[in-house]
């Protein structure tokens, strides 16, 4: 059992590094689509007619994307009411309740996610060069988001069930440089501004 | 369907630690697959649908904007720039945090992001000139709160998406109540250190030299924001488009200061990644929750409700406030959002109460709300860095509740200073 879970939580951080990846790089497309379209309207004086639908479409993706690698990270907001009674069948208990949660709400999503394309796919976008069906937009990437959601939910449950809930960590942790590169300047600046 | 099953499996999956965003899907689907008439179809459609919206686009920016200053070393600048302006006033270093705080909270959008990248410069710059950890953490906090107040603000962003009002509108009636609540938290600090109630050291008043100096220093860092409220002045961009503005600025400004490596910059899109994707599975999921809520016709039963109780607008005002402060203190900051504006807005609209005056009142009550025990998150963001205990920092971020709630009834009791500039603009 433990061997599977290793090589599930493997998996889980490849998906969730290509999930962060993706994220980033559409997250820059967004950037970049948006300041494209003040550069053309001012300097090009020519509006381009199709960034407001791209980038709220992006927006889509990146939401339910996003939403994944903060999962991965056990970043989403939950409020600790029990945090002062400190034990671990508690905290056990806790933590398989929140992942059946997950694991129903994205089982619920993905049963109906065949439906919503059918509906979704006789529409397609109006201003991209391109004509693209509208399930690309809104039902393909929540399926991908909810999808992510229940195979992580589906490890920390498995987690929860065979480890001490203070052994269990996230799959993914913080990426890049954190480190602040104002303190010591702030502190050198301080240096004889103070008297007693 | 009743709605028991909406609000109680909600409440009870949230007092179970399940995560805000995952307790509100669930009982939004719970509600849909026991209900004979709605299809649980409803729930994948309004998700999706929900965050496709180009002015909810403000927010990933904003919040970018936000992590981007924090990498790009422009804090410390910030923090030289109101030392020199106001560090020699007594109260010191305490008046120069709330200062730095108003200062960034017009480059970011997250009061989170503002504790925690300038709060921990603020901090150990006043523990260092010999201020109290718990002073240090309080005073922080109470200036953090400025930040979604002052334009750009994410929580703005949301309220005027769900409102239907502009969100340029909203951004301009944020400034003068954050440039009120700074002057009254710079009061409150200036009373405690006339009666002693303040150690730490007093600054040097600095030359005329010094003070240009570090103007000039920190003056690209500072054109953010007023680059920024001169854009929605001028109405040259939405502030969706400001938003990506002010991120490519940041950028171009954080390796013109030789600050913003590579490896910051992937910690900067890497935490924005994190933030959009928490607040975002919010609002996809808030949204259906909403629209249950409003098919069951809640909003007018609880018009009927609370006009039943009083028909005057300030007491209703008052009720909807105290709702709002109490949700505050136990709940975050954008699920209260999600679901109070659409139960509450129709009511104080038909007692005419302008939206964009609401938008401030119910933004007010939420950042009070994230310094409030016993769930605020900014007591524990400075709670972690200034290494205090709850106890230490909920006694010395007492006296700032004073300014902070005369900010909050004056805003109530005078639209005009939320409206004012706005309405000047055309808003």
């Amino acid at each position: 059992m433990r061997a599977i879970l290793d090589n599930f939580r493997r998996i889980l951080y490849v998906v969730g590094v290509t999930e962060l990846a993706f994220s980033i790089v559409i997250l820059v497309a967004i950037l970049a689509n948006i300041g494209a379209q003040v550069f053309s309207r001012y300097v090009l004086n020519l509006p381009l007619i199709w960034v407001e639908e791209l980038a709220s479409y992006l927006l889509i993706w990146l939401g339910f994307l996003s939403a994944a690698v903060a999962h991965k990270q056990r970043r989403h907001v939950s409020i600790a009411l029990l945090h002062a009674i400190k034990s671990p069948p508690l905290a056990r208990a806790l933590t398989i309740l929140a992942e059946i949660c997950v694991i129903f709400l994205a089982l619920v999503l993905l049963a109906n996610i065949p439906l919503a394309i059918g509906i979704e796919s006789r529409t397609t976008s109006i201003g991209l060069p391109i004509d693209i069906p509208k399930h690309w937009f809104f039902s393909v990437p929540l399926a991908i988001g909810a999808a992510s959601l229940l195979f992580t939910s589906l490890h920390g449950l498995l987690s929860a069930l065979t480890t001490r809930p203070d052994k269990i960590t996230p799959i993914l942790g913080r990426f890049g440089d954190h480190s602040d590169p104002d303190l010591e300047r702030v502190e050198a600046a301080l240096e004889g501004r103070t008297s007693t | 369907m009743s709605l028991l099953v909406l609000f109680g499996s909600f409440g009870l999956l949230v007092g179970l630690q399940v995560p805000i965003a995952i307790a509100m899907g669930f009982a939004g689907a719970a509600y849909l697959m026991l209900d004979p008439v709605f299809p649980t179809l409803i729930m994948v459609q309004r998700m999706a649908r929900g965050i496709h919206s180009f002015p909810l686009l403000a927010i990933p920016l904003f919040i970018l904007a936000g992590h981007l200053f924090n990498h790009a070393g422009i804090a410390s600048r910030i923090f030289g720039f109101a030392n020199a302006l106001v560090g020699h006033i007594r109260g010191g270093l305490a008046h120069v945090n709330i200062l730095a705080s108003i200062i960034f909270a017009g480059m970011s959008g997250v009061a989170a992001a503002d504790a925690a990248g300038l709060g921990a410069v603020e901090i150990r710059a006043m523990r260092k000139a010999g201020f109290s950890a718990p002073f240090s953490a309080a005073i922080t906090a109470a200036s953090a709160i400025i930040g979604p107040i002052v334009p750009p603000s994410v929580i703005m962003v949301l309220y005027a998406v769900m409102a239907q009002v502009s969100i340029a509108g909203m951004f301009l009636a944020g400034i003068v109540p954050g440039l009120l609540m700074g002057l009254l938290l710079m009061g409150t600090v200036y009373t405690m250190a006339r009666s002693g109630r303040i150690e730490g050291s007093k600054q040097n008043r600095v030359s005329l030299r010094e003070l240009a100096t570090s103007f000039v220093a920190a003056g690209p860092a500072i054109a953010a924001p007023v680059l920024l409220v001169g854009g929605l002045l001028l109405g040259v961009a939405t502030p969706t488009e400001l938003g990506a503005l002010t991120c490519i600025y940041a950028i171009v400004l954080g390796f013109s200061y030789r600050q913003l490596t590579a490896r910051r910059l992937l910690a900067a899109f890497s935490e924005t990644i994190t933030s959009c994707g928490v607040i975002l599975l919010l609002i996809a999921v808030g949204i259906p929750f909403g629209w249950i809520v409003a098919v069951n016709n809640l909003p007018a039963e609880l018009s009927s409700f609370l006009t039943g109780l009083s028909d005057n607008p300030l007491i209703i005002l008052a009720m909807i406030n105290v709702g709002l402060l109490i949700a505050g203190a136990v709940m975050e900051a954008a699920a209260i959002l999600l679901i109070a504006v659409p139960i509450v807005l129709p009511l104080v609209q038909s007692i005419g109460i302008d939206p964009v005056h609401f938008g401030v009142i119910v933004v007010l009550n939420l950042v009070i709300g994230v310094t409030t025990p016993p769930f605020g998150m900014i007591l524990f963001i400075m709670m972690d860095i200034a290494e205090v205990r709850m106890s230490e920092l909920v006694k010395a971020i007492l006296p700032f509740y004073i300014p902070i709630f005369a900010v909050l009834i004056l805003v109530i009791l005078v639209p005009e200073i939320t409206l004012f500039v706005p309405r000047l603009l055309g808003y």
